[in-house]
């Protein structure tokens, strides 16, 4: 293996330890192979999908098209009026959806990579995400604000119940997973109070501002628009994780998540603002799960208070299939969404097969095995 | 001392991927020996016992071992014929009592095969007075110090029969007083025919306890003496491979203005007590002046330090800074104020260890680091680089996590963290625990030059010889108050333990 | 290392991928012919219970795309955007709840190709603010009311405690709600005879007695209050006692927890209340508790979900399968000639959820003959189109009697032992 190292990277003393990262790092020659290996996820983003492509049903035929093949039983990629029928994998509605589909998902996992960074963990997302569906639909449906105050509301919610989170973690020192427990459980409490325990939808109750169709905003929000591929919502996702990325790697606060994740004494004692990071952190990952819940809104066309239980399980499930450590100080958010897209997509090709639910539970369980046993490989070695 | 020895190793050899981690090394240890292994970090000798603990298996090689070859697996197997290893990070459960900790995957079994607690307590209780330590068993390993929690895995390893005890610098945590309690129990071990391997970086250690010396460099075995056969310039010339004529560079600096002045400085302990950590303590740190403050261990100096960078959340000091009155009570305070801590513990506060090197060299200083809010990658390079230089920090690249490094390595970037942000004050405590020689010339030749641009330092080592050599002045500490002041010929290491103990016979 | 890295990397997915070609094989597709039904027996079911025939989707209905749904909105809309890619043809959606049925209809309408035009939606519950919303508002073509039996329990305890004595088993209809005729209240659609069973019209016949005491404590334990429709049912509960100020109706929810409810008996039993009514989470765990109860001398009423013994004073319910029957039966009226049905099925470990697709099969296997009105048109608009509903309900109900009587041998109380 040290054969394998340029020269000149080589100090004239360094110890095994070293060594080895730096043969691990530097890896194969071919520069794709070492993309590849050196990026795993990536990796394991294109195996989903080359697997997808070839076991997914082409349109109007059942079964996996490569079964299909070896069968004898696949139509013809090019049918006779000279229109493309590919397996469903190959086609640009997939991919589409796939985004759209995790779009809430993938809005609390980036806040939750936020959390996680800092070596907390946000339990409350899902129930966060229900009470601020439910303020939005209050606010749209039910009181008639215009979209924009509507929309800040739910966000405002998110950012409230994060701020408390952040609060109860950094000021009165609760543990990550009692406190915002008690968020999950609270929150939840807030949405039905504040739907009175039912769906909040137009024409649902005759006081309601909305009596008839759905408000044509929310029902923007999920049309397909930019040359059919993105839908608003997507559009929401796509870009507000961008936007972390850059935070995370490019800002202070970025680098101080994973000083106070690592190691929060030594991050203080180099002037690390402790307690203000994590109360931003956990802010954003409510603020996140605010929009979250717009989302969900504009997606059910109602403002449901059972909306979004058990998502903050995915919502985690997404962090660490990336390879973001819950320990804390390691991670990245683009891993997460390279996560979501490798849950997204298996999700759909399971779907798109109309594969049992019970089968779709197990291969889940196994994903998140197999990506963890991955990630501990890599730091072991 | 002609009878066979009780630990042969022969020939061992063991290779780490491409790095060769032990080559070709005899090893053996007497029945009743203090056998001390040293050498720098890195020289291989913590994979030789690593290997005689059968944590690792050796490439090559035999052990031979009670006039048995050992083929070991695991640990199982190491303890199972009798060898026992005592880690520099103690290996017990700390919530688990002290008795549960000593028989730990060994419970004596009572007719149901159920753990038998009297049985237990009474067997651990046994051990621990024939330690000298009877503490009370059934409380928690947390509870007591880290003195007596050494003497329980003393207790455990006994308790699994141990024929030779691997001791890896178990005194680096204790005070010299608890030092020399566990040395008793040594000899004692020692009086009864168990053979002791006692790994420590400590020379005054080392002549006191041994009888015979093994030198480890580079992956080989250098040599074997008796203790009382072997200088000490040999024996450093044995471990750095040349022969160093001044360890210590020596340096002439004009005093410049005052930088620095503590005055009646208290600390309070946060344990609901009134006990003074520092009680009204004073100093003045002078432009270009390096000033050692002495003292046993929690005799008050490093908290000194703790609280003139705002560490302790209870607690701010007012002091004179360049002439100015500034209060310190946050880390962020005392960095505004162009001071900077090294804290003697850098894997629990000096580094975040899983960053890479990069990020830890600047994460003191990220609002230079480009406009606010942002971090730019190529600003933070540009600041490391001359660092990295300058205190040849040795590292593939600066994108690697510094847990990855070596220990002077580690402390080499925990120190660039704070050269970066160019402090005018430098707290400096024990600058150069458990790293090896070269390093520390490096960073002893690093210290006369910051002192030289005008800095003042404040250092804290429990090596008497550092203390003395590098400080221009030393101040004395013994229960939190400064007892006594050394300049110039007076500053020996025989005055300094001499200060640094009579506060204590004066005060029984 | 890094090739071996690759290769677990690629090693795992193959695993994946086993896993998703051994569990589709090609006839997958029609997952719900494969299926074999599951007699559960909570309810007037209307197939024996030891029924050795499996019932499957007739000649010419075919089921493309099947998936638990698990009653949530949002996984009817991710199930119904996969089939929507996969199949170019789909005539029918049969959601086993509105919300279901609802999420399906936005797929299609947010796939923005217009579909959701071509396609029949159908839900079941009938809710207020949800199934009849949708069909007020044309995203579904027609729910199935699922009467919650609140107002027939109150009527039956009134009876009770003023010491008549009512039957035992009170079968519930439903009614069929489309966008002509929901603003009349939908189309009456009685329970199907069955031997041993009554309608609630049984509830009505003769005035209900006068109360002598002044004062009747009836004890309500609610299974599960964040279902909505359990919510409406103690809902509808406390406005029927609100006519009769002498009932007083204490109100618990079990929150989903069997051993909650069991919890609530005891508890009632304890307070003394002079009657009972209970939605059971699940039969087995409540069935010793409601007979202690009875043995105390406390009458009880069971709503929705049966217990697994004989010894209750009154059971009311058993629209499951009455609605999923009438939503086969309407698919059937509107494709004579068969087509594609997608069906999404709620929590398929639930007895509500296997009794509406039982239902459902049932009615897809009717007879012609017994379907009850004249072959509709193949290019249906709305086949029942008399906005009069007594119309609708004389031209409908008799066959549809019929029917029932012609399929549903099972003497409900075996089921209902099982």
């Amino acid at each position: 293996m040290p054969e394998d190292r340029e020269p000149q990277e080589a100090p004239e003393t360094v110890d095994g330890a070293e060594m080895e990262e730096a043969a691990r790092r530097l890896g194969p020659r071919n520069p794709v192979l070492r993309f590849l290996s050196q990026n795993r996820g990536v990796t394991a983003l294109l195996a989903v999908v080359i697997l997808g492509a070839l076991f997914t049903p082409q349109r109007g035929v059942n079964g996996p098209y490569l079964v299909n093949v070896i069968t004898g039983h696949a139509e013809p990629l090019r049918d006779s009026d000279g229109a493309w029928n590919p397996p469903r994998f190959l086609t640009t509605k997939i991919h589409s959806d796939v985004l759209y589909e995790y779009a809430e998902y993938g809005l609390l996992a980036v806040g939750m990579t936020l959390v996680i960074l800092t070596a907390g963990i946000d339990l409350s997302v899902g129930s966060v995400l229900g009470i601020a569906a439910v303020t939005f639909a209050y606010l749209l449906i039910a009181r008639g604000t215009p979209p924009a105050v509507a929309i800040a509301g739910a966000a405002g919610m998110g950012t409230l119940c994060g701020l408390i989170n952040g609060f109860l973690v950094s000021k009165l020192h609760l543990q990550p997973f009692v406190a915002t427990l008690a968020m999950m459980v609270a929150a939840r409490g807030g949405a039905k109070v504040i739907s009175g325990g039912y769906k909040i939808q137009a024409g649902g109750a005759d006081w309601y501002w909305v009596q008839g169709d759905l408000p044509e905003f929310m029902t923007w929000m999920v049309s397909p628009s930019y040359g059919g591929f993105l839908r608003p919502v997507t559009l929401l996702f796509i870009v507000s994780l961008l936007v972390m990325v850059v935070v995370v790697k490019y800002t202070r606060f970025g680098r101080y998540l994973y000083a106070v994740g690592g190691n929060e004494e030594a991050a203080r004692l180099s002037g690390v603002p402790v307690t203000g990071t994590k109360i931003l952190a956990y802010s954003l990952c409510g603020f996140f799960a605010g929009l979250a819940g717009f989302c969900n809104a504009c997606r059910t066309g109602l403002g449901n208070p059972e909306a979004g239980t058990t998502f903050e399980l995915d919502a985690i499930a997404a962090v660490v299939i990336g390879g973001t450590s819950l320990a804390g100080g390691r991670g990245a958010m683009i891993l997460t969404l390279l996560g979501a897209l490798i849950v997204g997509y298996i999700d759909k090709a399971l779907s798109v097969n109309n594969v049992d639910v019970a089968y779709r539970l197990l291969a889940k369980g196994l994903i998140i095995v197999i990506a963890v046993v991955i990630q501990s490989r890599r730091r072991t070695n | 001392m002609s009878q066979a020895p009780l630990l042969q190793m022969r020939q061992i050899d063991k290779w780490f991927g491409g790095v060769h981690a032990v080559s070709h090394v005899d090893f053996d240890v007497r029945a009743g020996e203090i056998h001390a292994l040293i050498g720098e970090n890195g020289a291989g000798k913590s994979t030789l016992v690593r290997i005689l603990s059968g944590a690792i298996q050796a490439d090559a090689g035999e052990i031979v071992f009670d006039g048995r070859k050992l083929h070991m697996r695991g640990p199982k197997d190491a303890e199972a014929a009798g060898i026992a290893m005592i880690h520099q990070e103690l290996s017990l459960c700390p919530n688990m009592s002290v008795a549960e900790n000593i028989f730990l995957g060994s419970e004596p079994l009572g007719p149901m095969r159920t753990v038998s607690w009297r049985r237990l307590r009474a067997d651990a209780e046994s051990y621990l007075r024939h330690l000298d330590t009877p503490i009370d068993v059934t409380r928690a390993v947390e509870e007591y110090g880290i003195a007596t929690q050494q003497m329980v895995e003393v207790a455990k390893v006994l308790s699994r029969n141990a024929k030779l005890i691997v001791m890896d610098e178990p005194t680096s945590a204790l005070t010299d007083t608890e030092a020399q309690r566990l040395f008793e129990i040594i000899r004692a071990l020692k009086a009864e025919g168990v053979a002791i391997v006692y790994i420590s970086h400590k020379m005054e250690e080392i002549y006191e306890l041994a009888d015979r010396v093994t030198v480890m460099r580079d992956s080989h075995w250098i040599g074997t003496a008796e203790a009382s056969d072997l200088a000490p310039g040999q024996l450093i010339e044995w471990m750095v491979g040349r022969k160093i004529e001044t360890l210590f560079p020596k340096r002439s600096v004009e005093l410049g203005e005052e930088l620095l002045r503590v005055e009646d400085a208290v600390l309070r302990a946060n344990d609901g007590t009134d006990r003074l950590l520092v009680d009204h303590a004073s100093l003045s740190l002078r432009a270009g002046e390096i000033l050692g403050l002495g003292g046993l261990r929690g005799a008050g100096n490093s908290e000194l330090l703790g609280l003139l960078f705002g560490q302790f959340s209870h607690a701010d000091v007012e002091v004179c800074l360049r002439g100015e009155r500034v209060r310190i009570g946050r880390p962020s305070d005392a960095l505004a104020q162009r001071i900077a801590l090294l804290t003697n513990d850098r894997k629990t506060t000096g580094l975040v260890l899983s960053m890479s090197v990069l990020h830890n060299m600047t994460l003191a200083s990220l609002k230079r680091m480009g406009p606010t809010p942002l971090v730019v990658p190529r600003e933070e390079v540009r600041a490391a680089l001359p660092l990295r230089q300058r205190l040849s920090v040795k590292t593939a690249s600066l994108d690697i996590e510094v847990s990855a490094l070596s220990g002077g390595n580690q402390q080499k970037v925990a120190l660039a963290k704070w050269l970066m942000t160019e402090p005018d004050v430098l707290l400096l405590d024990e600058p150069t625990r458990g790293i090896d020689v070269g390093a520390k010339a490096e960073i002893y030749e690093l210290m006369n030059e910051l002192a030289s641009q005008g800095k003042g330092i404040l250092l804290i080592t429990s090596e008497l010889p550092e203390l003395v050599e590098m400080s221009d002045r030393i101040l004395v500490f013994h229960r939190g108050r400064i007892t006594k002041e050394l300049r110039g010929e007076e500053m020996t290491q025989q005055n300094v333990m001499a200060a640094a103990m009579s506060g204590a016979s004066s005060h029984a | 290392m890094s090739t071996r890295g690759m290769i677990t990397v690629a090693m795992a997915f193959a695993m994946v991928a086993a896993v998703l070609a051994g569990c589709s094989a090609p006839e997958r597709g029609d997952a719900g012919g494969t299926q074999t039904v599951v007699s559960t027996g909570a309810g007037p079911a209307g197939t024996d219970a030891g029924a050795p025939e499996a019932l499957a989707y007739p000649e010419g209905y075919e089921c493309v795309f099947n998936a638990d749904c698990g009653w949530q909105q949002e996984a009817a809309t991710k199930e119904m955007n996969s089939a929507l890619s996969t199949q170019p043809e789909i005539h029918v959606v049969f959601g086993h709840n509105d919300p279901s049925a609802y999420g399906a209809y936005l797929a299609a309408q947010q796939e923005g190709e217009g579909r959701e035009e071509q396609i029949k939606f159908i839900g079941i519950d009938g809710l207020a603010h949800e199934g009849i919303n949708y069909v007020r508002q044309g995203s579904l073509d027609v729910t199935f009311y699922y009467p919650s039996g609140g107002p027939e329990a109150i009527k039956a305890a009134v009876r009770i405690l003023g010491g008549e004595k009512v039957a035992q088993n009170i079968a519930l209809g439903t009614k069929l709600i489309t966008a002509e005729n929901v603003d009349s209240g939908g189309e009456e659609m009685p329970p199907d005879e069955m031997p041993g069973w009554e309608t609630a019209d049984v509830l009505d016949e003769g005035d209900l007695p006068q109360l002598s005491g002044d004062q009747y404590l009836i004890g309500m334990s609610q299974c599960n209050l964040a279902e909505p429709w359990r919510k409406q049912m103690d809902a509808d509960i406390a406005a029927a006692a609100a006519d009769h100020p002498e009932l007083k109706v204490l109100f618990k929810d079990a929150q989903g927890k069997a051993e909650t409810q069991q919890a609530h008996v005891r508890e009632f039993i304890d307070q003394g209340v002079d009657l009972i009514i209970i939605s059971p989470l699940e039969a087995q765990p409540l069935t010793e508790p409601v007979e202690e109860a009875m043995k105390e001398g406390i009458p009880v009423i069971v709503l929705d979900r049966k217990i697994a013994s004989d010894n209750y004073t009154c059971y009311i319910g058993g629209a499951n399968v009455k609605m999923g029957r009438e939503a086969g039966k309407w698919v059937r009226r509107q494709f004579p000639e068969g087509c594609k049905i997608v069906e999404l099925t709620g929590l398929m470990t639930s007895t509500p959820a296997q009794e509406r697709h039982e239902g459902f099969l049932l009615g897809l296997n009717t007879p012609d003959s017994e379907l009850g009105t004249e072959a509709p048109a193949v290019e249906p608009a709305e086949p029942e189109a008399p906005a009069e509903p007594t119309e609708d309900d004389a031209a409908v109900e008799p066959d549809a009697n019929a029917a029932a009587t012609l399929t549903e041998e099972a003497p409900a109380e075996e089921a209902a032992t099982e």
